[in-house]
């Protein structure tokens, strides 16, 4: 049995809230349909947040209809809600307009598809992730009767999430018995031996994120066929064309060298770092954007001034004060006196003054270089 | 000038040995009390002042008017009591246990005077009955009767071994392991037979922790043991080639009348003489011959393959004793027969490097369930060995204490040999029989208070102690291996548990019905 795994293709997710990035999540998400049709699979397992969100964009939902459309029912797909399109208070998921099959909402489900047991579990976070590892623990015993067997979740395992901590299940917590486990949620694609069989993220189908360039760089983006017939299951990557994410860095005064890395067929998405010593960045901006103007989709600058130190500050004993504390670490009289009146305002939950002081200290330095700003 | 306490005054007729005396009876004093009362006695040719130490044995209350019993009725007694007359008298009935001179317990010669008052010892006193030079005492525990005065024992006591005698349950491996921690601390090398696994947790504080890293547990590599040790045991083993015939014959329970047997496997021991050889060689060598009494021994041979104490090599004694150390040897999940030959070797090995001064302190032998390694009747291997011990054993520099819950199926000899018992609490008669048999300084009253002592009670006698003492034992400061579970408090944490485990499904059918009733139509 010849399988197609993909995930986190997050329709209707709108990066930078450019139409283009909507779109281009769209196109990665028929390409991939495409090379779905061209593979011949008989199963099409898709592990969570195949949606943005649970109410996405009528286009979004537009666009998988017709996608889907092109399978022309040949395929039968089997997916698990996401932590992205899982709904946040009671409703339906847009899943249901398509009458897909959605595996395990609030405990393991399962089907056998020619003698290979699909089982799957919808995602579960937070308190609820003790319901999970219940529910992981039938697997090995249901899987015992089938030859091959395939587990679907969409979860962070500590393995992959060793620094961030924010995963519901450790290595122990997974089943030992599955031949292939299709797992979403981390968009790094990665396989690892596991158990008896494969462990795999087959990872987002875009760039969602600045820290998954390296990852794209190196493993691309797109999905998994998984082929089932031999005594290990065998993996071979799809890899789809996507807009290329480039991280730069530049010394101040050699701006212009930008030009020379612009060799992609595609408009690219730059993120660019700036390092200096005295810089001003309302220049820096006004010259970048002259620069790259009509060659990139989109560009985002981060300053790095050389004698900002790095490492935080050491606490100091005794009493301490949030300002020294901040001033300290900025090294900067103008910065520290912003995040000092922002720290207050937002602590008492003042957004409205915040705003105002975020204000006039954009219009004291002019024009907008902050990478915060599409968070 | 006479501040002393006075509880009564000396009646009747008087021996060195004990008296009676009429007790005041405001100062209710009780049975095991301490009492003191002066003599003279003649020491070095003069006369002197000496305060004589006893113990009350028994007290009784006798009315003159209330007499006989058989010829009173409820209406003359109610007669005499309403009229005063009833006038009861307590009497109590003390056991002289001696004075010190010099430092020793002397027992007096004269008799105690009549009309002498009986005063209460003094905790000072009782001390200096009691207690013994730091490098010399033992601190085991408290007298009974009196809970601040701390009773030690003699380290000396134990050249003429010791016995510890008690009924399950009543605090034998307790007391044991008081005196490991005591020896160890006076620097003795002690080494437990330790057939349940009760020792294994002595290098633990009883308030969690180590206690001290002086003390090992040894296992054989066959040995599982009864638990899980938070140390890796060491391993003691003993290569077969090391074993002679006997030795095999014994273990395989291959009887003496079985001569062909035994002369098959005479015959290939002397061939395979000299090489390190494993019981499969010696089944290989067994097989290759074609007679009647070979083919039989292979199937008794066939047992030692199960056995894995046999390893490549035979554990250095020296390893197991080392000076101011504490070596378990950890016999829990062995058969019978193992466990017997594991002792067998490792107490003769003892015995030789004492013998042979090739190790030069002396050592403690701790042997618990002694009866399994002494029984009365049945002979084991290591029976002999232990025998040997008992009798010239101190010679050596090697003591025993032996430690049973069966006195009366254990050897009387080497019982006998034991100078100094430790008893604790016993109901069996037959035991008690063995006790009594076995010891000639225990009272008949001391004897039949055996059944009245509480867990933890013990009742001292021999050359560990100067006199008799009634002894609580002291707390440990290890943890305990061999202590009856608290039914009680397992099975309510079972309760607990299982209630805990409803909570938990609960919980999870709760988290179930929300995430379902979250997502419509799936």
């Amino acid at each position: 049995m010849r399988i197609a795994h993909i995930s986190d293709t997050h329709l209707g997710l709108r990066q930078y809230n450019l139409d283009e990035r909507e779109n281009d999540v769209y196109r990665a998400f028929e390409q991939a349909i495409d090379r779905v049709i061209e593979e011949r699979v008989d199963v099409l397992i898709h592990s969570g947040d195949l949606f943005d969100s649970p109410t996405p964009p009528i286009k979004a939902l537009y666009v998988f209809k017709n996608t889907m459309k092109r399978l022309n029912g040949k395929v039968r797909i089997y997916t698990v809600l996401g932590d992205h399109d899982r709904p946040k208070r009671r409703g339906m998921p847009p899943h249901k307009l398509f009458d897909l099959r959605v595996l395990g909402v609030g405990g393991l489900e399962w089907e056998e598809v020619d003698g290979i047991l699909i089982a799957g579990i919808s995602n579960l976070r937070g308190r609820m992730a003790e319901l999970l590892k219940e529910e992981l623990k039938k697997f090995d015993q249901i899987s015992e009767k089938y030859r091959k067997s395939i587990l679907i979740a969409h979860q962070a395992i500590d393995r992959f999430l060793p620094f961030e901590g924010d995963y519901e299940l450790k290595e122990d917590d997974l089943p030992g018995s599955a031949t292939y486990y299709a797992f979403g949620h981390i968009h790094s694609r990665q396989t690892v031996k596991f158990g008896r069989g494969l462990f795999a993220y087959s990872g987002s189908i875009e760039i969602t994120r600045r820290d998954e360039i390296p990852s794209w760089m190196k493993d691309g983006k797109g999905f998994y066929i998984v082929d089932l017939e031999g005594d290990e299951p065998s993996v071979e990557k799809v890899n789809l064309e996507i807009r290329p994410q480039l991280e730069v860095e530049l010394e101040d005064n050699r701006i212009g060298e930008i030009l020379n890395q612009l060799n992609t067929r595609v408009e690219p998405i730059l993120h660019i770092t700036v390092r200096g010593g005295k810089l001003d960045r309302a220049q820096i901006y006004e010259k970048l954007k002259e620069l790259l103007a009509g060659r990139v989709l989109e560009f985002r600058i981060r300053f790095e001034f050389e004698d900002v130190k790095k490492a935080f500050p050491e606490l100091p004993r005794g009493q301490i004060s949030i300002e020294e504390l901040i001033r300290r670490y900025l090294q900067d009289e103008e910065l520290s006196k912003l995040a000092v009146e922002l720290f207050k305002s937002l602590s008492q939950e003042d957004i409205d003054s915040a705003k105002n002081i975020a204000q006039s200290y954009l219009e004291a330095v002019l024009g907008d270089d902050s990478e915060k700003s599409q968070a | 000038m006479d501040e002393r306490e006075i509880l009564g005054y000396i009646v009747g007729e008087t021996t060195p040995t004990e008296f009676l005396f009429v007790v005041d009876e405001k100062k209710c004093p009780q049975r095991w009390d301490y009492v003191v009362v002066n003599s003279r006695e003649f020491l070095n040719g003069e006369e002197r002042e000496v305060e004589v130490l006893s113990q009350i044995e028994t007290i009784f209350s006798r009315s003159m008017t209330l007499n006989p019993p058989e010829l009173m009725s409820i209406e003359a007694v109610e007669r005499i009591i309403a009229q005063n007359l009833a006038e009861p008298k307590v009497i109590a009935k003390a056991r002289v246990i001696g004075f010190i001179y010099n430092g020793n317990v002397l027992q007096p010669r004269r008799a105690i005077f009549p009309g002498n008052p009986v005063y209460r010892a003094s905790k000072k006193l009782l001390k200096d009955f009691y207690s013994y030079p730091e490098h010399e005492g033992i601190f085991i525990g408290y007298l009974i009767s009196r809970e601040d005065v701390e009773v030690y024992l003699s380290v000396r006591g134990f050249r003429r071994h010791l016995a510890i005698l008690a009924q399950t349950g009543a605090g034998k491996s307790y007391t044991a392991g008081v005196l490991i921690e005591e020896l160890l601390e006076k620097g003795a090398t002690v080494v437990v037979i330790d057939p349940h696994g009760d020792y294994v947790f002595l290098s633990e504080s009883s308030s969690g922790g180590i206690y001290s890293d002086r003390i090992t547990v040894f296992r054989t590599a066959e040995g599982r043991g009864r638990h899980n040790l938070p140390r890796k045991p060491e391993i003691y083993g003993v290569r077969f080639s090391d074993l002679s015939l006997e030795e095999i014959a014994f273990i395989c329970g291959i009887e003496e009348r079985y001569t062909n047997i035994r002369r098959s496997l005479r015959d290939v021991l002397k061939e395979l003489g000299g090489r390190n050889y494993t019981p499969s060689d010696l089944i290989g060598e067994l097989e290759k011959r074609d007679d009647e009494g070979s083919f039989r021994a292979i199937s008794y041979i066939s047992r030692l393959l199960k056995m894995k104490v046999f390893g490549d090599a035979t554990t250095d004694i020296l390893k197991v004793l080392r000076p101011k150390h504490v070596s378990v040897m950890d016999l829990s999940g062995l058969e019978d027969a193992v466990a017997d030959y594991v002792t067998f070797r490792l107490i003769s090995e003892i015995y030789r490097v004492r013998e042979e001064k090739s190790f030069e302190f002396p050592v403690f032998i701790i042997i618990e369930e002694a009866h399994r390694f002494v029984p009365n009747r049945e002979s084991t291997l290591s029976k002999e060995i232990i025998k040997r011990i008992a009798a010239e054993g101190r010679k050596f520099g090697v003591f025993l204490t032996l430690i049973t819950q069966r006195p009366n199926k254990i050897d009387p000899d080497v019982l006998s040999q034991c100078n100094s018992q430790i008893i604790m609490r016993i109901t069996n008669p037959e035991d008690q029989k063995a006790v009594r048999s076995s010891s000639e300084r225990m009272s008949e009253n001391l004897l039949r208070d055996l059944p009245g002592l509480n867990v933890g009670e013990a009742v001292i006698v021999g050359e560990i102690t100067r006199a008799p003492v009634m002894v609580r034992i002291r707390r440990r400061k290890t943890r305990e291996g061999g202590a009856d579970i608290d039914v009680v408090a397992e099975l309510q944490k079972a309760i607990k548990r299982v209630e805990e485990e409803k909570d938990k499904i609960e919980t999870l059918e709760e988290i179930r019905r929300s995430a379902k009733d979250l997502v419509e139509g799936y």
